[in-house]
C-alpha cells in the first residue's frame, strides 16, 4: 500500500512537472509568436530598427513574469504593436491616396481626354491636396476624385477607343 | 524618355553618371531602407523610375530615412528620370517639401536627364543646392513660404521655367 502510494505521488509530481513544462513552453510560444511578427512587421519596413529594438528587449522582459501578470503584458504589448500599425498605414494611406489620383490623372492625360491647360488644372488641385493632411485631406480628395470621374463619365467613349 | 523604363535600367545609367564625375557613393543594399548614400558632402538619395514612385519615397522619408537623415545630418535627395507629364510633378514636389518641413531637414528633388548627361536640381528658393555634380547641373529654385508651400501662381512659373529648360 505505501507502495502504491509512493508511486502516485511521483505520478502527481511528474504531472505538475509536466504542466509547469507545457505552461512555460505556451509562455515562449506566445513570446515567440510575437517575436516573428515584430520582425515581419520590420523587414516590410513597418516598424524601424530602433522599434523593434525597443520592443524585442519589451519582449525578453516577458520572460521573467507568470500567471496573470504575463497575460495583461503580452495584451498590453500587443495593443501597442496595433496601434502603431495602423498608426502606420493611416500616414502612409494619404501618400497611396495621392499616388492613385496621380495616376488616374495621368492616364487622362495619356489617352488625350484632357488638354494640357486642364492637366495643368488638375496637378495643381493635386498639389493644394498635397498640403493637407487628416480630415481636410480626405474632403479634398473626395473632391479631386469626382472631379476625374465627371472627365471619365464625359468621355467615356474616348477613354474606351 | 526614360520614366518607367524600370529601376534597374535607371539604376545603371545613375551609376554611370557617378562614376563619369567620379563621386564616391555607397550602392544600394548596403545600408538598410536608402539606395544611395553619396558624397562629397553626405547624401541620402531615392532613386525611382517613375513620377507616381515618389510618393512611396515620400512614405519611406516619413517612417524610416527621415530619422536616419537627422540623425547624421545629411540632405536627402529624391532622383528620377524626366516624367512624360512635367506638370505632375507638382504634387509629389509640394509633399516632398511639405515632408521635409515638417521633420525639419534639407532635400532636393534631381530630374535626370540623361539624354542631355545632366541633372535638374529642383528645391525650395531659400535652400541654397548641394554641391555635388554641380557641373552637371541645372538649379531652378521654387518660390514657398516658410512651411515650403507653393502658390498657384509661383507653381505655374515654376512649370514654365522648367519647361523652358527642358526644351
Amino acid at each position: 500500500m505505501v507502495f502504491i502510494l509512493a508511486i502516485e505521488i511521483k505520478d502527481v509530481l511528474r504531472i505538475i512537472d509536466i504542466t509547469d513544462f507545457f505552461s512555460r513552453a505556451l509562455r515562449e510560444r506566445k513570446i515567440g509568436k510575437i517575436l516573428e511578427l515584430l520582425q515581419l512587421l520590420a523587414s516590410s519596413g513597418v516598424i524601424s530598427n530602433e522599434e523593434l529594438t525597443e520592443l524585442s528587449i519589451e519582449l525578453m522582459e516577458l520572460l521573467k513574469l507568470e500567471g496573470e501578470e504575463l497575460e495583461e503584458r503580452i495584451e498590453e504589448l500587443e495593443r501597442k504593436i496595433k496601434v502603431l500599425v495602423i498608426d502606420r498605414s493611416i500616414k502612409s494611406s494619404e501618400e497611396a491616396i495621392l499616388s492613385k489620383l496621380h495616376s488616374r490623372i495621368e492616364f487622362l492625360a495619356s489617352s488625350g481626354v484632357i488638354s494640357n491647360n486642364e492637366l495643368l488644372k488638375l496637378s495643381i488641385e493635386l498639389m493644394e491636396l498635397s498640403k493637407l493632411e487628416g480630415e481636410e485631406f480626405k474632403e479634398k480628395a473626395k473632391e479631386i476624385e469626382k472631379r476625374i470621374e465627371k472627365y471619365v463619365r464625359g468621355n467615356r467613349r474616348a477613354l474606351h477607343r | 524618355m526614360y520614366e518607367g523604363i524600370g529601376e534597374p535600367y535607371i539604376d545603371k545609367l545613375f551609376r554611370e553618371l557617378l562614376i563619369k564625375y567620379n563621386v564616391n557613393y555607397i550602392p544600394p543594399g548596403a545600408v538598410r531602407h536608402v539606395d544611395y548614400i553619396i558624397s562629397e558632402e553626405m547624401i541620402i538619395l531615392e532613386l525611382e523610375d517613375t513620377l507616381q514612385e515618389v510618393y512611396n519615397a515620400i512614405a519611406q522619408i516619413k517612417d524610416l530615412i527621415g530619422g536616419v537623415s537627422k540623425a547624421i545630418n545629411c540632405r536627402i535627395v529624391i532622383a528620377l528620370p524626366i516624367p512624360r507629364f512635367i506638370e505632375l510633378i507638382l504634387s509629389p514636389l509640394q509633399r516632398f517639401f511639405i515632408v521635409l518641413s515638417h521633420l525639419n531637414l534639407i532635400g532636393e528633388l534631381w530630374l535626370l536627364d540623361f539624354e542631355k548627361d545632366r541633372i535638374i536640381k529642383i528645391l525650395p528658393e531659400k535652400i541654397n543646392p548641394s554641391s555635388i555634380l554641380r557641373n552637371t547641373s541645372v538649379v531652378i529654385k521654387v518660390k514657398t513660404n516658410d512651411k515650403y508651400e507653393i502658390s498657384e501662381e509661383d507653381a505655374r512659373e515654376f512649370i514654365r521655367e522648367l519647361k523652358n529648360n527642358l526644351r
